[in-house]
């Protein structure tokens, strides 16, 4: 189980920052989704909580301890980050792939013990990928790959995950288990972040949001008391309408017609 | 007779197997199985400063420290220039490559035509690869056994690290390091490779290659597979290389370049662009 502090944060390339400073305290049995715009920052902000990218001020801690500070393997065991991007350029098994998950739980000279493999297992299983377990996963197609690269991060048992847009190129089927699956996780006591564009999976799956704005602000507090038409007009620039009931709000934008019906 | 036999065939061995390590973690580095010491002229780079120490009547160590220098030189171009991020397209990495082994080889053409005596001729079988005036094959070989214990232990890392360094790093491998012991070995072996037997190409392509489609890409297997079968290979192909068949003996770097080249173009006309 981990906790996240970000203090005083600002985030961002060449020192240039994408935010305000963001100060916020995420623990563990919590889902967060952080919302934005195209270009908000969403995948610096991740990089960065992974520490792929130094701060540009401020700093942020694990269970407590900088992130500057803990070697790669300790940080590997507390958290994990599903990137955007994979590459495979070699011939690994989709088993072999995901294995590489068990890294930091081990010494680099020692084979995988039972337990290794059983969370190998555990992870093809929860991503449907059993049957896949022996092709190339250089040859799987794209929302193939995208669940190897989830079983990779499942396998490797952080008690935070950070996850960048995780559902791209999944159908609904699996787009639906999977959140299922993070909400397990986080009723089980472990954080989850996830980065999305989709506002109804945000606010059907999470209990936090942080919202990056594209003038720089940010809030970040309570999924029902952040969702607001007003609140998601200044997040993507368009109106958004909520429809649906109660229970199960839904969000639809306004196109330019009905704008000007209204 | 027979010692220098058995010193030719334990050269061979030796500079086989390095050559086809120094590709693995080369094709780690830059991640694409078209990587390899001659092709990104690291060997050009040893040979340089092979042909250097010789115009000067420096002989032996000398001859390995300088080329470990360019050697590192050369690879180090190959990186800051071609960059190690997973976003540049793996065709820069290798155009960078070749544009120093094209350098390497004009150095090589100015540093020939100065000389003038007769051992030019050694010079160029030397430049061809040639495992005939064989110096003692013992530091290759114990070099090349070090360097398979770290890389037998870095296994598992560099099966992340062919990934991209953000995937390795948030699996939790220490990039920096790994990448840089990687790079140091990669270079040295290359140096020895090159002074034992000249710039001898495409060991280290067609070695790795033929090799993962036996037993898979996982380096901890990969690794001694190709160690083993690159000095089988070179052997192999220095004995071809010595049989009776035409009057004049052919070095082996030249039946490897004849075996490497269409393995080459075959790989690099299965690999998709930019990808």
């Amino acid at each position: 189980m981990a906790s996240l502090q970000l203090d005083q944060l600002a985030f961002g390339h060449r020192g240039r920052a994408l935010t305000e400073a963001v100060t916020l305290e995420a623990r563990s049995g919590e889902f967060w989704a952080v919302l934005g715009e195209n270009g908000s920052g969403k995948s610096t902000l991740m990089a960065t909580l992974a520490g792929l990218l130094p701060p540009l001020a401020g700093q942020v801690a694990v269970d407590g301890v900088n992130l500057g500070r803990m070697p790669r393997k300790v940080l590997a065991r507390r958290l994990g980050l599903l990137l955007q991007h994979q590459d495979v350029a070699f011939p690994y098994s989709v088993r072999e792939t995901v294995s590489a998950g068990r890294y930091a739980h081990r010494p680099p000279w020692r084979p995988l013990r039972r337990e290794d493999h059983a969370a190998v297992e555990r992870a093809l299983e929860e991503t449907g990928l059993l049957a896949f377990a022996e092709l190339r996963a250089d040859q799987v197609s794209g929302g193939e790959q995208r669940r190897v690269a989830i079983a990779t991060l499942l396998a490797q048992e952080p008690g935070a995950l950070l996850l960048d847009e995780p559902v791209n190129h999944l159908d609904v089927r699996h787009e639906v288990a999977l959140m299922d699956r993070f909400r397990e996780y986080a009723d089980d006591g472990r954080l989850i972040m996830v980065s999305l564009h989709d506002v109804n999976l945000a606010s059907q799956y999470a209990d936090r949001l942080l919202m990056l704005y594209a003038d720089g602000t940010w809030e970040a507090g309570k999924t029902a008391e952040l969702l607001t038409e007003d609140r998601l007009e200044h997040l993507y620039g368009v109106p958004l309408k909520e429809v649906g009931s109660e229970e199960t709000p839904f969000w639809v934008p306004l196109g330019h017609r009905k704008r000007n019906r209204r | 007779m027979g010692n220098a036999l058995l010193a030719e065939l334990l050269t061979g061995f030796a500079v086989g197997g390095m050559l086809a390590m120094a590709g693995v973690l080369m094709q780690v580095l830059l991640r694409t199985p078209l990587a390899e010491p001659y092709v990104l002229g690291v060997s050009g780079g040893a040979a340089s400063a092979g042909l250097v120490c010789m115009l000067l009547g420096l002989g032996g160590w000398w001859i390995s420290g300088f080329a470990l220098v360019t050697s590192l030189f050369s690879l180090a171009v190959v990186f800051l220039v071609g960059g190690g991020d997973a976003r540049v397209p793996r065709e820069r990495l290798l155009l960078t490559g070749v544009v120093m082994a094209a350098g390497w080889s004009t150095v090589i053409s100015f540093l020939l035509a100065l000389e003038s005596s007769a051992s030019v001729h050694d010079m160029l079988y030397w430049l061809m690869g040639d495992l005939n005036r064989s110096i003692s094959p013992w530091w290759g070989l114990i070099a090349l056994g070090l360097a398979l214990v770290a890389g037998w232990v870095m296994a598992p890392a560099l099966d992340l690290l062919v990934r991209g360094d953000e995937q390795a790093a948030v699996l939790g491998v220490e990039v920096h390091r790994v990448r840089l012991v990687c790079y140091v070995l990669a270079a040295v072996l290359t140096a020895l490779a090159v002074t034992l037997a000249g710039p001898i190409g495409f060991v280290g392509l067609v070695v790795p290659h033929l090799v993962r489609l036996r037993v898979g890409a996982r380096h901890r297997i990969l690794l001694p597979f190709s160690v083993l079968v690159g000095g089988i290979y070179l052997t192999g192909l220095n004995v071809i290389a010595g049989l009776p068949l035409l009057p004049a003996s052919i070095p082996v770097g030249i039946l490897s370049a004849i075996v490497g080249i269409p393995v080459f173009l075959y790989m690099l006309q299965r690999t998709r662009i930019g990808g």
